[in-house]
């Protein structure tokens, strides 16, 4: 099972800066989001693709959590030369952790 | 100003499509250092394949058709368009039943976050009652 499952995802970008909010469907599943998605596996689901840190934020009251990854958009999105220089697509990534 | 972004594109499709995809990126890369272009930074894709999740979508089943893209940051407009050229040239100079091939290059405006003091910023705020 991946975290598709229980929660979506959005991202949202700031200079080289990406962050994405896992938000859970069922905010009993709120815990489960605490477990799995911690911010070193986070980190290792994305390799190469964030060169910084990864941070987590957890927003108990929203039954979310937002990751914050530095250097993370090949220098951010007028000189990325990504397809997606947003980095929009990362959040079906994130979906894709097994839980 | 940041410099210059050439880019190019091209499809392949069929069997061994994601082989010639790869080839064709090889031969762009062989046929810069040959012309002796130096990108600031280059990138290449295989759209269906790679461009957004990286490595990630090569576990994925191959797909029919491919999409090769190429883009790099140069120094001169000149470079960049250098850049682009190279992929087009596959059509006639690269793997077999390269198509719909498209190029472009644009200014690279250099974006920065800053912080200016408090007292350089004026504002003010009006209150209106609406009945």
């Amino acid at each position: 099972v991946t975290l598709r499952e229980i929660a979506h995802a959005r991202t949202g970008d700031k200079g080289d800066t990406c962050n994405i909010s896992l938000i859970a469907f069922d905010e009993r599943d709120y815990p489960r989001l605490l477990q799995h998605a911690t911010a070193p596996r986070v980190k290792a689901l994305f390799g190469g693709m964030v060169r910084g840190d990864v941070t987590r934020y957890e927003l108990p009251h929203l039954g979310a959590l937002n990751f914050v990854m530095t250097r993370a958009l090949g220098g951010g999105v007028t000189r990325s030369l990504a397809l997606d220089a947003h980095g929009k697509s990362l959040s079906t990534l994130l979906l894709d952790l097994e839980i | 100003m940041d410099g210059w972004i050439g880019e190019g594109q091209i499809s392949y499709a069929g069997e061994g499509a994601v082989a010639r995809g790869r080839l064709a990126s090889a031969i762009v890369k062989e046929r810069l250092q040959l012309i002796g272009v130096t990108p600031l930074e280059l990138r290449s894709d295989l759209i269906g394949l790679n461009a957004l999740h990286g490595d990630r979508g090569d576990r994925a089943v191959e797909p029919y058709e491919v999409r090769l893209r190429v883009a790099a940051r140069t120094t001169s407009r000149e470079d960049a368009w250098r850049v682009a050229r190279e992929v087009e040239s596959l059509y006639t100079n690269g793997p077999a039943g390269g198509g719909g091939a498209s190029t472009s290059v644009r200014q690279v405006l250099a974006m920065r976050s800053t912080l200016v003091p408090r007292d350089r910023v004026s504002w003010r705020v009006d209150y209106v009652s609406v009945p």
